[in-house]
């Protein structure tokens, strides 16, 4: 009797719980993980960089180009700029102000935030490389992940035109990235089977048209 | 906060639900477990994620290095002494796949199975990290030290004893070791080619192996040399074998060279005998009679005088030898003999028959010679007296696991137990590092940095693909170290390349540049090393054919032993990668296991089928028990069994495998992979006898079910299976080259019926399609 005891509570939870989703009226398959928005290492705001400051989505994820990943840009990348920007504008002003009617020269400001990419880049309090640091690269949490059993290739959808925020939303606003689409087949296909194979023409309105491909092989080998 | 859908989703909450992280000790099973609970609570909940992933970026841009595009790097393969060229594809850091470097001279492109497949022996578990001082984990000071201290009072008696080492670098750090610490390095090959090395210094005064060059051959007469598969450069011997079998040339290019013609002796069945023109049986005693009525006939046509006759007593196939010896006479320059007996008194007569056909200088090069073999059996036997006399104070033991290849019939076990301090350097756990002191455990290839010279002035190099995986020391590295120089591989390596190799290329602006042309191209040519001239020597050839004696057949029921490699796992020290044991083998298509090979008519006779148990008992008891399977082709007085079998540790495998399909295991618990046919090998005055032992089978009366890919000979549809379209249609076209010369078309097959497709038709197909033709006259089944 012990034993039925749990499976009888399980089933119950199960009959709730599945209550509880149908009310919600959604239904999530799984593996559909849109919507997540991870927590990342570092608070990086793709609102201020992308968005504010209106850098390109290529600059950093260059690899959108040449790979099939549009990967994480490596931390020297971020050094480029940030090897000056060491912390927001409005501090480091304010640190200036400050100087200047102490007559004195400005301290260097290091946010939190920036200080985690430092501590990666092995770099000392001044910025300057200490080989007694070890550098460590930063782990970033995956946003978009597809199944293994899928190919796909960010080269040739970019070389088609297609904009980022198509497939990834609007990351201009995002303070953290969140998924966009469902990334599901269905959410493929239904573009594949609109987008038509000629680059110039209109995109056609009903499957069966001359559409870029929908092999099942072209995604699936 | 809202997502697209207009559903709240408090990031929070997501992140609270998340499952645990999959880090790199996450097991498969965890997360199966973990993705099982994923797909229940996603439907619950509403608001869960798969395991969380990481995403690391380098911290520098380097140039070139993309996340998700592989890149190639230019290295040598060490899967044996051929040292073919490698490209190994590397993708965010770790080499995936290992292709032929076209680039590469001797090897243009080709890698066999056991080439592709050293890639996972890298990441093999098994790997030892660190050095390992009395069985304990040490510190590499620490071994240092122990070993520092043993050489100081080894007196001279230090020895070295490795496989060939085909390293320039590496025998140079030999050199300056034993020259600072007294004693002698022995070199022995578990594939052994001892007999063909003491056939060439006997008759030349050059211990070296000619390099064969099979595109300049007419006429090929093999004598238990399987040169496509396993034997000596199989990559090599492959293509420019393959060079002078294309009957399209034949046929439409007029000044092409003929096809060649290959006339194969063997005694159990072989890819390079199946791909030969005519196969002809015979046993290993058989074959040193069969050479010598060859090399008669030959002296015969050639006018000379051989005294052969006592020799040529009982050969086997009169009439083809006499045939075959007129061809090659006319084929004289463009004809080659090749054996790969392990008797020396054959490798004599072949090298008699090739010096009358005027081989040397033109089918074999012997003033370029290769060394992918150097391994001598007499030293080896020598080096066990020494250490069973107590002379040896420090053994080395290099890239070798004697243990294992000599069972217990050479007693090097027990000489092993003499020896006061005893160094291996073994990757991985094996049977000689058992029993050491100290092991210094080498990296693998893909980790370090090497060079190869397996043909004089042809110069490989190897370089990291890879940081390494585990904490390890090159055997030159170690010796460097103990001599007092603690440079890194790096620095050894390529300070060789400067100051030695160097002086061997054009020009001084060229010797700048070599290594790091070789680091681009992992391939460079330079001046053969200097080495004695060979210099004919017909009385040293008669010696050592007087020398060895003339092999007995066996009488009444005996079979004789023919202990060969496999194409998949030639030796023991592949027998740890399942990809090898996973390759059905080109011959029995058998996986997982050496079997005792009989011909159909023997197994009949002996009244065992396909999977029965017998028992293999040599003349001095030794025995082996394990699975006959049948192959056609063999001679009937022979058993075969594959080397490199059973090897200690291999039921590792046991517990790995899809257990829900069938789940029967490959190996049991506490047993091995295969049986071991080392126990049958006999080391003799003459060398380790391979083949030729008489031997005694008998079935025990069990029987095992043998994991096979194809049944025997299917080449056909079997007859249940069979639509009517089947039995016309032509698997295998055979046709002969007059034939073809005569009227090319008849061979070409054409498809009869209408054409099918997978695709429904509203599919269209009209997209780039693609074919797959294999070249059935070139290909050799490897």
């Amino acid at each position: 009797m012990s034993c039925t005891a749990p499976i009888a509570f399980a089933a119950c939870t199960l009959v709730v719980g599945l209550g509880a989703v149908l009310a919600e009226t959604e239904i999530r398959l799984p593996g559909n993980h849109q919507g997540y928005e991870p927590l990342q290492p570092i608070a990086y705001s793709h609102r201020i960089h992308a968005g504010e400051l209106q850098i390109d989505c290529l600059a950093c994820h260059y690899g959108a180009e040449k790979s099939r990943h549009a990967g994480i840009p490596p931390a020297e990348v971020c050094m480029q700029c940030h090897q000056h920007v060491t912390a927001p504008f409005d501090t480091i002003l304010e640190e200036r102000e400050l100087a200047a009617a102490e007559e004195r020269e400005p301290r260097l400001i290091v946010s939190p935030e920036m200080r985690k990419l430092y501590d990666a880049m092995g770099l000392d309090d001044e910025l300057k490389p200490d080989p007694e640091r070890e550098r460590r690269p930063i782990e970033w949490v995956r946003v978009h992940q597809l199944p293994d059993f899928v190919y796909f290739d960010h080269r040739v959808h970019v070389a088609r035109g297609l904009a980022c925020a198509q497939c990834h939303g609007p990351v201009r606003s995002m303070e953290r990235v969140r998924q966009f689409a469902d990334l599901s087949m269905g959410w493929c296909m239904d573009c594949h089977r609109t987008t038509p194979a000629d680059r110039n023409a209109a995109p056609a309105a009903t499957p069966g048209g001359d559409h870029v491909s929908i092999d099942c092989a072209r995604c699936h080998y | 906060m809202r997502d697209p859908n207009g559903s709240t989703t408090d990031p929070a909450r997501c992140d609270d639900i998340v499952l645990p992280v999959e880090r790199d000790n996450a097991s498969r099973r965890t997360f199966l477990k973990l993705a099982g609970f994923g797909v229940a609570s996603a439907t619950l909940a509403g608001c869960t994620r798969g395991p969380v992933r990481l995403v690391v970026p380098r911290l520098d841009a380097a140039e070139g290095v993309q996340a998700g595009r592989p890149f190639w790097i230019a290295t040598t393969c060490a899967g044996c002494e051929a040292r073919c060229g490698v490209l190994a594809r590397c993708r965010d850091g770790r080499p995936i796949k290992l292709e032929g470097n076209p680039d590469h001279a001797v090897s243009r492109g080709g890698l066999c199975a056991v080439g592709q497949a050293s890639l996972l022996d890298l990441y093999d578990g098994r790997r030892t990290d660190g050095a390992v001082l009395r069985g304990e984990s040490a510190t590499w000071e620490a071994l240092d030290a122990a070993v520092t201290e043993a050489l100081a009072s080894a007196g001279g008696g230090v020895r070295i004893l490795s496989r060939t080492v085909t390293s320039p670098s590496t025998r140079d750090w030999i050199g300056r070791f034993l020259a600072q610490h007294g004693g002698t390095h022995v070199e022995w090959d578990p594939r052994s080619a001892s007999a063909l090395l003491d056939a060439h210094d006997a008759a030349f005064g050059v211990r070296a192996l000619p390099r064969m060059h099979f595109e300049r051959t007419d006429v090929i007469a093999a004598f238990d040399a399987d040169f496509l598969g396993t034997w000596l450069s199989p990559v090599e011997f492959a293509k420019s074998y393959a060079a002078r079998r294309r009957p399209d040339d034949a046929v439409t290019a007029t000044p092409s060279p003929p096809m060649s013609r290959h006339v194969h002796f063997e005694s159990a069945m072989s890819i390079t005998g199946s791909a030969a023109d005519e196969r002809l049986v015979v046993t290993p005693s058989e074959l040193r009679a069969a050479l010598a009525t060859l090399t008669i006939a030959i002296a015969g046509h050639a006018g000379r005088r051989v005294d052969l006759a006592a020799e040529a007593d009982g050969a086997p196939h009169a009439e083809a030898l006499l045939a075959l010896a007129a061809e090659l006479w006319a084929a004289k320059g463009r004809a080659l003999v090749i054996c790969g007996s392990d008797d020396p008194g054959a490798q004599a007569l072949a090298v008699l028959a090739n010096e009358m056909l005027g081989s040397y200088g033109a089918t074999l090069d012997l003033a370029r010679p290769s060394f992918v073999r150097r391994g001598d059996d007499g030293a080896l036997r020598r080096l066990i007296d020494e250490m069973r006399s107590g002379a040896v104070k420090v053994l080395i033991v290099h890239d070798l696991d004697p243990v294992y290849e000599l069972a217990d019939g050479a007693g090097f076990r027990d000489a092993l137990s003499k020896v006061p301090f005893v160094v291996t350097t073994a990757c991985a756990p094996d049977e000689t590092s058992a029993q050491a002191a100290a092991n210094a455990p080498a990296p693998h290839e893909l980790e370090s940095w090497n060079d190869a010279e397996a043909i004089t002035g042809q110069l490989s190099l190897s370089q990291p693909t890879v940081p390494p995986l585990r904490s390890a020391r090159t055997l030159r590295a170690s010796l460097a170290r103990w001599s007092g120089d603690s440079r890194d591989d790096h620095a050894l390596v390529r300070d060789h390349w400067k100051s030695v190799l160097a002086r061997r290329t054009q020009g001084a602006g060229a010797a700048g540049v070599l290594f790091d042309r070789a680091l681009e191209s992992g391939f460079v040519q330079a001046r053969p090393a200097p080495g004695a001239t060979p210099r004919w020597n017909d009385a040293g050839l008669r010696a050592l054919l007087a020398a060895a004696p003339r092999p007995t057949p066996t009488d009444g029921g005996a079979l004789e032993l023919v202990v060969h490699a496999k194409v998949g796992v030639p030796e023991g020290r592949h027998a740890h990668n399942a990809w090898l044991h996973e390759m059905p083998d080109p011959i029995t298509t058998l996986v997982w296991d050496n079997c005792a090979q009989l011909s159909p008519a023997t197994a009949a006779r002996l009244g065992v089928s396909d999977g029965d148990v017998v028992r293999v008992v040599a003349d001095d008891g030794a025995a082996v028990e394990l699975p006959a399977t049948l192959v056609p082709g063999q001679h009937d007085g022979v058993v075969a069994v594959a080397a490199g079998y059973g090897v200690s540790g291999t039921d590792r495998f046991s517990r790995i495998g899809p257990s829900w399909l069938e789940g029967r295991l490959t190996v049991r618990e506490g047993e091995t992979v295969g049986a071991r046919a080392a126990a049958l090998l006999e080391l003799r005055e003459q060398g380790l006898r391979r083949s030729g032992r008489a031997v005694t089978v008998r079935a025990t009366g069990d029987s095992v079910e043998l994991a096979t890919t194809q049944d025997h000979h299917r080449m056909e549809v079997p007859a249940h299976l069979a639509t009517a379209r089947d039995s016309t249609r032509r698997v295998a076209v055979v046709t002969t080259l007059s034939e073809l010369q005569e009227n090319p078309a008849h061979a070409i097959p054409r498809h009869e019926g209408p054409e099918a497709s997978l695709w429904t038709r509203d599919h269209d197909n009209d997209g780039p399609r693609w074919g797959l033709v294999v070249d059935l006259t070139a290909c050799n089944g490897c």
